[in-house]
């Protein structure tokens, strides 16, 4: 094998009615031709997170933009869209250099959601919480741990 | 899929750390040909395939990117809106005729610069010894005309890591938008290098929002990937390294390696996968497991998710090992994370809110991400 496919998590994105089923296989699909598959670029937040930004939008309230200008961007695979009549649309996510809409704003179910400041504070609060969980329990590879490890991989490399 | 061709071993730049031995020697246009195949066959339907194009000094051997470009794009499984060529040069031979080839072959570009004059001339000089620096100031403007956001590749050791943030507003006041800066790998860093880290990334930190606030903002790759890892609560299985599953580099021999940094002087020996030429069916498989690190600090960290600790080719050069990171990593990466961590709260109480980041993508490979950015 090339590469592996054990237990990985895989996307797929139907591009006849762009759902996207959150799926874990083994194994390559035989048919894609309906199916796209999304090896080597990043999962998809809005799709990994989504009961989160289904349960936000819903204590809040939000609405769905309806207006299509706003609307082009609501498809987390934006690359999809880039066709000539929106062209723009992909310029001004380069000129962002990391790719989305700098207005806060949330995607679910192929839909759009703007925020306002306030909202997204609310929204990015608890990633941030949890991030911060997460620093406050970092170790560190000193010096001392590094000859040892180098002491390790010394006394096996010759086995 | 990344795969990055080294087209030839030649370069008319001595730079100290390099770490391709030069010879004169080329790829052929038949050991091309092979990969072009290997690539499409080990490709899965739907991947995007980043084809990058390496040395040696990549532009030594323009006509034959541009006949491995046909080779691609002649290919029966060739579909345009999967593949992005990039070429990463040292900035010495560019010129407006390469731009134009490069525009017209879709391919992007990126140059490696260390800084102003007196940081890049430390490692980055021409063969008698002589300063490469002026010529690749020059050519980092022009090419800024021909590639708005083209990214600039600057190296850091530990003789040169103190000067970071005057390479920062070096690159700033050329107009680069698309900084990316990484350690030299083999260097020995000391303990007082690493204890340096913090207040140098800090520092880094600063500028980064200074540029935010003026309406500017900068790419610098050690602070914007973390950001968007943060955000997104980590790095994702297939955004960790791949080398030798999801990514291979081929020497001009036609050797594989799981990872450009890899090639060294080709000498094959236990980082070589096995030859192309002989059939990819024949190939070693890399025994790199990004999920398992064997030291039960990184298994037992807080930051396990949010850090790069799987990088196989970084470890390795630290400790002999892919899947053991050393010191100098583990701060580094630290000291970043704490640093975009920082940003996120301080410009978030201005109100800057990083939703972008939140869609973007942490892709840690210079030649990958100067595709998706510069995507037609």
């Amino acid at each position: 094998m090339l590469w592996q496919f054990s237990e990985m998590k895989v996307l797929y994105i139907s591009v006849d009615h762009e759902q996207i089923i959150n799926k874990t296989e083994n194994a390559m699909p035989t048919n894609t031709l309906d199916w796209g598959i999304r090896f080597g670029i990043p999962a998809d937040f809005w799709v990994l997170k989504e009961q989160m930004v289904g349960e936000f939008i819903a204590a809040n309230k939000l609405a769905a933009v309806t207006h299509e200008a706003m609307r082009v961007d609501a498809h987390p695979i934006s690359e999809k869209l880039a066709t000539e009549k929106n062209k723009s649309i992909t310029v001004d996510y380069i000129l962002n250099i990391r790719g989305g809409r700098r207005t806060p704003h949330l995607h679910y179910k192929g839909d759009l959601y703007i925020l306002d400041a306030k909202q997204w504070q609310s929204f990015s609060g608890p990633l941030l919480k949890e991030f911060g969980n997460h620093l406050a329990a970092a170790n560190t590879i000193g010096f001392e741990n590094f000859i040892e490890i180098g002491e390790s991989i010394s006394a096996i490399s010759h086995l | 899929m990344k795969f990055t061709l080294a087209l030839t071993r030649q370069c008319n730049l001595a730079c100290t750390y390099c770490y391709i031995g030069k010879t004169q020697e080329q790829m052929s246009p038949e050991t091309a040909e092979r990969i072009a195949d290997f690539i499409f066959q080990s490709t899965p339907p739907g991947e995007k395939i980043d084809i990058g194009f390496f040395g040696g000094e990549p532009l030594l051997e323009v006509e034959l990117i541009k006949t491995i470009v046909g080779m691609i794009t002649g290919h029966r499984l060739y579909e345009s809106q999967r593949v992005l060529f990039s070429v990463i040069t040292n900035g010495t031979l560019f010129s407006d005729e390469i731009a134009a080839s490069l525009k017209q072959h879709n391919i992007t570009l990126g140059i490696s610069c260390d800084g102003p004059p007196g940081i890049h001339d430390f490692s980055r000089v021409f063969a008698d010894g002589s300063s490469s620096s002026g010529i690749v100031e020059t050519n980092i403007r022009k090419a800024l005309h021909f590639f708005p956001f083209m990214p600039v590749n600057a190296v850091y050791r530990p003789e040169t890591l103190r000067f970071l943030p005057e390479v920062i507003d070096y690159f700033a006041g050329l107009g680069v938008r698309n900084i990316y800066l990484n350690p030299d790998i083999s260097a020995r860093w000391t303990r007082e290098d690493v204890a340096a880290l913090p207040e140098l990334y800090g520092s880094i930190g600063k500028k980064y929002i200074e540029f935010y606030r003026a309406g500017v903002p900068c790419h610098i790759s050690l602070v914007d990937s973390k950001i968007v890892v943060i955000l997104r609560g980590g790095y994702q299985p297939l955004e960790k390294c791949r080398m030798g599953k999801g990514e291979f580099a081929f020497a001009p021999s036609g050797n594989v390696y799981p990872c450009e940094r890899l090639i060294g002087s080709d000498e094959g020996g236990k980082h070589c996968l096995g030859n192309i030429t002989q059939g990819a069916s024949l190939l070693k498989s890399c025994c790199h497991d990004v999920e398992h690190s064997v030291n039960e600090v990184c298994s037992t960290c807080g930051l396990h998710d949010y850090c790069m600790h799987w990088c196989g080719c970084t470890n390795y050069f630290s400790t002999g090992d892919y899947n053991t990171p050393g010191p100098f990593l583990c701060s580094s990466e630290k000291a970043a994370i704490e640093t975009a961590y920082g940003i996120i709260e301080q410009l978030g109480r201005e109100g800057f809110t990083f939703s972008d980041h939140l869609a973007g993508t942490p892709l840690m490979s210079i030649l990958g991400e100067v595709g998706a950015l510069s995507a037609p």
